[in-house]
């Protein structure tokens, strides 16, 4: 077992940290999207995670959607209503896409929770659009407030954002690690530190990855000439795709994953007053945000632009995209983002659906690489 | 070359006089008369976008999803979704977009394009502005901004945010009322801006209160079909729609559903049902989702063969709102409540009771839920839904189709579920 | 010297062994559950047809689904398929600039540049309707041999449309036609054209260009290969044996990298 499985993947998978929270009579609240702000939920005094679902096989979601909704949502709400989740205190979230807000009745409903709020996260962005994020997000603190009979001072929302902006910082050095010409981190052991960021207080992650970070410096590159590749798509929790991409001859350098760069790319003012300061920090994420968007751009011409200056600063040879087959808001812009990336870059576009298709998929990503070294 | 006919779904029997098509004709070539002579501007709107402010301004609301009901009636849809496919565009993406964004890369010139330009109805002219409210699915605004995109026109989103689950209808926070008017103003200045034209208060009003009419109107008829015989079916609701839809907010709409209400009224003095004569009302069902444009027939006349019509639809009653009557004096707010808070926005209680109400008031025996296979909305709201028939006990049937694709469709499955449906109704 | 390409698909085997300049021979199998044995039996006997000496064979290089196992036991390197039906095609066709494959389970198309390197390539998703599978359902359905399907199918005077693109979906829609009395020969015209409609989606996803080149078991089929005409526009070209571009292009590019070695050696 290599360090990163020891340090980080273990409170993921095994749920180690997650355990000793329960022990000492913590009370854990579970979110399905990276736009869930989950500083006002630690500064509750809560522990906040994020729900994945770890098994491919479907047996009891068939009953409750169709076959053709996204894997993150079936996977999620099959390991719900087999048990895997019943730690969990409560649920929160957001109304950023059409299969979160229906996920989150369902899951009220079929698994259950004692407490469940959805976060109403507006689409465009403004300033009318921030005032309004703003006052939806001090009603998410009265609730959390009145249900867990706490009061969330501006001191400890300010200290959370504290915290969280050095996670943002910290994940953000990782991945310039990750980054550099000869790196010195696989993309799937960044995703295995990834989800220990979603299973543990942030305080504790802080100092465990610094640490790391510390370590990682003074340690030797990955000793490889690979195809440098940037790979782009949603939320990907599943280090197994990673590590077969990276199996033909790959290095990942940069990435506009949901469970990478687009959860810290972002930073919170702490100049503002913090609801504000949460409200301007999540909207102002220009990653590549594709439910929200500023008043008049093309979301798709933000996120462009963003896997353009990815690719340009890790010097990808090559851009993977990862296709949900059930997410809408992924194959809307597909075509086009095919059509513009494809002008500068090679790319390859591989639909995920699970359980994968190891061995397709290996065809395709050794082709691509055979493709680009000629 | 001899060469069937490729889809082979069929049409629905109508039962009112009214003749839809003709009036969708018209607007398409209005609209095309107004677009080459440059008399009035064309905005591209997603459906249930405030129209009436298009229409107190003088703009032509065009709606690319009205366009692709149309060619998935005329079954020229699957072309249309082939060359969106061919663009790379997924299978289970939405049909309704892939229509559109098919014909926008090159499907306007395929030749069963051609045939439908001769007949001289659905050519969708360019559009100068576009504008879509987020109030049902998330990718509207995606949809539209992306056909900005394409045209180089300028674009306006609007956002209706998701009621969280514990506000009641009639009891909206002052800040989601706020954050929408605010919206309409952003809006209106938008318009002004892009198309040069004056906004005028006083007008508005006036198409408020037209399209108000418009959704009483309908909603009288809804009344008159809880009437034993049912007067009018779906097959013929689910065609209105389209004034609902395109035309709410014009005077010539008013007029057309008048004529259709009192043809209605008509009826049910004369007892005379939607059924074919000689043929006597058995069950009466509610129809759940969008129907399948290209398959009418299997959707509403396959089930008269057991004497069953579809008194009520979700779908229809979507477009005339249900948070209460507008009021043409606060025009704006009234906007607002109609087309801020409407089904995938609001809650799951709002939910419940509506469908309750249904099978009280309208006789429901049971329930035909139309499971979409390219919208995810439909989709997880049947699931939602059949969770609340199972609690009540009530019979309801599930058919997997497409609302205008029939690639993915297998009308022999979809008929021996409904068969199955009305034999246990029967017993 | 001798170079040997071999392409372990997933319904057949197919070994071809070249000299410094052409094929000297082929052979091909079906695939079956002792790859080891299939893939060393079907090595050995194309060696004897050709009465050449195993030790002048130079190097192997494997492609397919197998490509994993082989290199395990037998071949000294391994490329995808899609690489080496470029090559292949390229050595037989020039000037091709597009490869449509379909093969048992996977159909592909493939573009390339003037110099025969896969520019872009798109491969069918999970559904198997497109594949050389999906044509033996529905020969199974209609109770006819897969070979005849492609002449049946030239006599259809009505081409019946099949609308599902799904297996199961249009396996029903075949039942009912058969029970609807519809002419064999119509519905089989039919299949093809689901099927060009399906995989010629994925040639114009990479972009069409002549010329055309058709690879795979299902090329064999000319009833197919005219569908496929006709939906795209482009006359299609096929190989005198359409089965084996696939390891022809992996015996290729043995003796590219054999001479590579040999010249770095020097």
């Amino acid at each position: 077992m290599n360090e990163v499985d020891e340090k980080f993947y273990e409170t993921y998978g095994k749920k180690t940290k997650i355990r000793e929270y329960q022990g000492s009579g913590k009370k854990i609240l579970g979110s399905f999207c990276s736009y869930t702000p989950e500083e006002i939920i630690h500064a509750a005094g809560l522990v906040p995670i994020r729900i994945f679902g770890e098994r491919t096989d479907m047996e009891e979601v068939n009953t409750h959607v169709s076959s053709w909704i996204c894997y993150y949502a079936r996977r999620c709400l099959e390991d719900g209503l087999q048990g895997d989740y019943e730690f969990l205190d409560g649920i929160v979230s957001v109304t950023s896409d059409d299969t979160n807000m229906p996920m989150y009745s369902i899951w009220k409903k079929e698994v259950g929770a004692n407490y469940a709020y959805l976060v109403q996260l507006p689409f465009a962005i403004n300033e009318t659009a921030i005032k309004f994020y703003t006052k939806i997000l001090k009603k998410f603190k009265r609730s959390l407030e009145e249900f867990y009979s706490v009061k969330i001072t501006d001191q400890r929302l300010k200290d959370s954002i504290k915290t969280y902006n050095r996670s943002r910082a910290l994940l953000r050095e990782l991945y310039d690690l990750r980054m550099s010409m000869s790196p010195k981190i696989s993309a799937s052991d960044t995703l295995k530190i990834m989800l220990a960021s979603y299973s543990m207080l942030k305080e504790e992650f802080n100092d465990l990855l610094e640490g790391y970070i510390a370590d990682l410096k003074e340690s030797e590159p990955l000793n490889d000439e690979k195809i440098r590749v940037h790979v782009s798509g949603t939320v990907l929790h599943d280090v197994e795709l990673l590590e077969i991409i990276e199996g033909c001859g790959v290095d990942i350098v940069s990435d506009d994953l949901c469970t990478g760069s687009r959860y810290f790319s972002f930073n919170v003012d702490e100049t503002y007053e913090p609801i504000e300061a949460l409200s301007r920090g999540y909207l102002s994420s220009k990653t590549t945000c594709m439910t929200c968007s500023r008043q008049g751009v093309y979301p798709l011409d933000e996120r462009l632009s963003y896997i353009r200056d990815q690719v340009k600063a890790s010097g990808a040879d090559g851009v993977i995209i990862l296709g949900d087959k059930g997410c809408d808001l992924c194959a809307y812009g597909l075509p086009t983002m095919r059509k513009e990336l494809g002008k500068d870059i090679p790319i390859l576009y591989l639909d995920v659906d699970f359980p994968l298709a190891a061995e397709q998929y290996k065809t395709r990503v050794e082709a691509f690489v055979e493709s680009i070294k000629g | 070359m001899a060469e069937e006919k490729k889809y082979k779904t069929g049409k629905a029997k109508k039962t009112l006089s009214v003749d839809v098509l003709k009036y969708v004709s018209k607007y398409y070539i209005e609209a095309n008369r107004a677009k080459k002579k440059g008399s009035k501007p064309i905005c591209y709107h997603t459906s249930l976008d405030p129209i009436e402010i298009d229409y107190a301004m003088g703009i032509i609301p065009m709606l690319p999803e009205n366009f692709a009901a149309i060619c998935g009636a005329l079954q020229i849809a699957p072309d249309l979704i082939e060359v969106a496919e061919q663009r790379g565009c997924p299978s289970d993406l939405c049909s309704y977009f892939k229509n559109h964004f098919g014909y926008m890369e090159g499907g306007k010139d395929l030749p069963s394009m051609k045939d439908a330009f001769d007949m001289n109805l659905i050519v969708l002219p360019d559009p100068d502005i576009v504008c879509s409210l987020r109030n049902i699915c998330r990718l509207h605004p995606i949809w539209m901004r992306q056909v900005a995109r394409f045209y180089n026109v300028p674009a306006f989103t609007m956002d209706a945010p998701q009621l969280h689950p514990k506000t009641s209808l009639s009891k909206i926070d002052d800040h989601y009322i706020e954050f929408g008017v605010s919206q309409l103003k952003d809006y209106i200045s938008f318009l002004e801006k892009h198309t040069g034209r004056k906004f005028d208060m006083e007008r508005l009003s006036e198409t408020v209160a037209l399209s108000d009419r418009l959704s009483k109107i309908f909603e009288e008829i809804y009344e008159l079909r809880k009437v034993t015989p049912c007067p009018v079916g779906g097959e013929d609701l689910n065609s209105l729609v389209f004034f609902l839809v395109t035309e709410a907010g014009s005077q010539e709409a008013v007029d057309v559903a008048q004529g259709i209400l009192d043809e209605v009224k008509d009826k049910v003095r004369r007892r005379e049902g939607a059924l074919p004569e000689g043929t006597e009302e058995a069950h009466r069902v509610s129809f759940v989702g969008i129907p399948p444009w290209h398959d009418m027939a299997t959707a509403f006349t396959y089930m008269q063969k057991y004497g069953a019509t579809s008194v009520d639809e979700i779908y229809v009653r979507a477009f005339s709102g249900f948070a209460g009557r507008m009021d043409p004096s606060h025009p704006l707010e009234s906007l607002v409540r109609k087309y801020f808070f409407i089904y995938p926005t609001t809650t799951e209680q709002a939910l419940r009771l509506i469908n309750i109400e249904d099978i009280t008031g309208y006789g429901i025996d049971g329930f035909i839920c139309w499971n979409l296979t390219t919208c995810r909305l439909i989709s997880t709201l049947i699931a939602r839904l059949k969770a609340m028939y199972d609690l009540f006990n009530i019979p309801y049937v599930t058919c997997d189709a497409d609302q205008v694709d029939p690639r993915q469709y297998n009308v022999e499955q979809v008929r021996n579920r409904l068969d199955a449906f009305f034999e246990n109704l029967e017993e | 010297m001798y170079f040997c390409g071999i392409d372990i698909g997933s319904l057949t085997t197919k070994v071809v062994i070249i000299d410094e300049e052409d094929i000297v021979g082929y052979r091909f199998t079906k695939s079956g559950i002792n790859p080891r044995g299939i893939i060393l039996n079907l090595y050995e006997d194309t060696i004897r047809d050709c009465g050449i000496d195993k030790r002048d064979v130079r190097f192997i290089t494997a492609t397919g689904y197998g490509r994993n196992v082989a290199t395990a036991f037998f071949a000294d390197e391994k490329v995808t398929e899609i690489t080496c039906h470029a090559k292949g095609v390229r050595k037989i066709f020039p000037d091709c600039h597009t490869v449509i494959d379909i093969g048992g389970q996977d159909s592909k198309a493939m573009r390339l540049d003037e110099n025969g390197r896969v520019r872009s390539f798109a491969m069918n998703d999970k559904c198997a309707a497109g594949s050389g599978r999906f044509l033996e359902v529905m020969a199974n359905a209609l109770g006819i041999n897969i070979e005849d399907m492609g002449s049946l199918s030239l006599k259809s005077k009505n081409r019946v449309a099949i609308s599902s693109t799904c297996t199961v979906f249009a396996e029903s829609e075949v039942v009912s036609l058969i029970a609807a009395e519809k002419d064999k020969e119509d519905i089989i015209a039919g299949l093809h054209d689901a099927i060009a409609t399906r995989v010629s989606g994925l040639a114009k996803n990479v972009g069409i260009e002549d010329e055309v080149v058709m690879t795979g078991g299902v090329a064999k089929n000319v009833g197919m290969v005219r569908s496929f005409e006709r939906k795209i526009g482009h006359t299609i070209y096929i190989p005198p044996e359409p089965l084996i571009t696939g390891a022809l292009g992996a015996a290729l590019i043995s003796r590219e990298k054999f001479l590579d070695r040999k010249s770095r050696e020097l």
